[in-house]
């Protein structure tokens, strides 16, 4: 057995155990039925899915490489391809070639869903088509998986949620930290109240780049195309991008829907015909008075990005794998004794004392969540996502965090873009 | 040139006085700030590592001192 075997084994036992012995955990990710539901699955695993692609770009070619790596294990077979750019089809077409697999390609998706009958759908295209696409696939029977966030308006979300209810197929959004091992270990833990009472969550992804991308052959024709996430009718930029995973694991924290939200952004730094802001606060309010406080920024990176959940009698964390208790262990006796000595030979040098010591954080390791730091939670989410289709069903927690998550990434831009703080519409209330 | 002369027993009963010492330490930090017995072998680690530059320290000095006196003397015995 090699070691990615290995890797693979331990990691879908740690799952399946985790699913299997922990109630709490079923509680707080009841999706890892797909994992734990082995007796059925294993049953039914004879059947292949068959998976189509639409969206071959960056992160659709991403997926299909995951999609490629477990092709086996998870029993899927890809048929059908589809990008309206040919170059982001052709490359996508060779990668699979290099694994044996020959899918059809489609420029259209409607011919794709024409021709082909694929239990299940990948859509990883720009935000504003995910809701047409996947609208369409669900009433044509195809159980949908589409990256996050869900769509560019709330009314379009609320159509692919509708959607998903009136067609009875699986709809699951690409929010993979639900599948990730340390955010289930870090959320077993929490139930368990490892971390006391939670005050507050603050999260942060800052980078430092111009997010910008290459046009193929310097054509500015394709400009819009390649570079959507840098125009304000095509994203919200950082926060459809990038906070809207952080803010499912808000959620997912405290197991509720936000109260409100007031935001301000900004174009700061990166003043390039781009017209989304490039740096952005937040403030979500929950009705026990708990605030997720976020920002994000793309001209500094040092802190980079972090979920953190202040809890009364620990820190956690998800990141970077890591719990902090709020009272420390005490060094040993010996380390004490020796730093009490030497205090008390400077301590007596009289060189005049503070009056007031700074408080700063109080540096400490903490301990791991989870012994390794990595795990592929974009790949965790695609098995899911086969073993949702041989299920016919996804777990509606599941779905509904998904909704409020995209939901509230949108009305965030509501209340930066009109300077007030925002509630949630009834018409995009779920029961 | 000077010869240094270094006496093996001699330093190893000074290295064995210094780790014992330090151990002694240890069970003072134990008591007074009333931390696990396990520091016992848990801290031996630490114990060892003050034991190594405490005797590194001494040896310096006296080689140091030694030399300074005995200016004269073509041989030192450490």
């Amino acid at each position: 057995m090699n070691i990615q075997n290995r890797t693979e084994q331990s990691r879908r036992n740690f799952l399946r155990e985790l699913a299997l012995g922990s109630s709490l955990l079923l509680l707080s990710a009841p999706w890892l039925k797909a994992f734990a539901s082995g007796e059925k699955e294993s049953a039914e695993k004879n059947n292949t899915v068959s998976i189509a692609v639409i969206g071959t770009g960056s992160r659709g070619m991403q997926l299909l490489s995951y999609l490629l790596r477990i092709q086996q294990s998870a029993n899927i077979r890809i048929i059908a391809l589809c990008d309206n750019y040919q170059p982001n089809l052709e490359q996508a077409f060779g990668l699979c070639q290099k694994s044996d697999v020959s899918p059809k390609t489609y420029a259209d998706y409607r011919e794709m869903l024409a021709n082909e009958k694929p239990d299940g759908v990948i859509i990883a295209t720009p935000l504003t088509e995910h809701a047409f696409i996947a609208v369409d696939c669900m009433q044509a029977g195809i159980h949908t998986f589409c990256e996050k966030a869900m769509a560019r308006t709330c009314d379009d979300v609320k159509l692919m949620y509708d959607a998903h209810r009136e067609t009875g197929k699986v709809l699951q959004i690409g929010h993979q930290r639900m599948f990730n091992p340390i955010y289930l270990e870090g959320m077993k833990r929490i139930q368990e109240g490892a971390i006391g009472q939670i005050g507050q969550m603050r999260a942060y992804w800052h980078r430092n780049n111009n997010w910008r991308r290459p046009l193929p052959d310097n054509n500015p024709a394709l400009e819009r195309q390649v570079n959507w996430r840098l125009y304000k009718d095509l994203s919200v930029g950082v926060l459809t991008e990038l906070m809207t995973h952080q803010l499912q694991v808000g959620m997912w924290v405290l197991d509720k829907v936000p109260e409100s939200v007031v935001g301000t952004a900004s174009q700061v730094f990166w003043k390039d015909g781009r017209t989304i802001p490039d740096n952005a606060s937040l403030i979500y309010s929950f009705d026990n008075g708990v605030q997720f406080v976020y920002d994000s920024m793309t001209s500094n990176r040092k802190y980079g990005l972090e979920e953190q959940i202040l809890g009364s009698e620990g820190t956690i964390e998800f990141e970077t794998n890591r719990i902090f208790s709020e009272s420390i262990p005490p060094a040993p006796g010996i380390r004490q004794l020796i730093h009490s000595i030497e205090r008390g030979v400077f301590e007596h040098i009289p060189i005049g004392g503070a009056s007031w010591v700074p408080e700063t954080a109080v540096k400490y390791d903490g301990t791991k969540l989870m012994a390794d730091d990595f795990y592929e939670d974009s790949q965790f989410q695609l098995e899911a996502f086969a073993g949702f289709i041989r299920q016919g069903s996804i777990p509606d927690r599941m779905i509904r965090e998904a909704y409020y998550t995209s939901i509230w990434t949108l009305l965030g831009e509501t209340a930066i873009d009109e300077g007030r703080k925002v509630f949630l519409p009834e018409q995009y209330r779920i029961s | 040139m000077k010869i240094i002369e270094i006496n093996i027993f001699r330093q190893l009963r000074l290295l064995l006085y210094i780790f014992i010492f330090f151990n002694l330490l240890n069970v003072a930090g134990i008591l007074i700030f009333r931390t696990s017995w396990s520091e016992l072998y848990s801290q031996l680690g630490f114990v060892v590592l003050l034991t190594l530059i405490c005797w590194l320290f001494f040896l310096f000095v006296k080689i140091v001192y030694r030399f300074i006196r005995k200016r004269n003397e073509p041989r030192i015995s450490i």
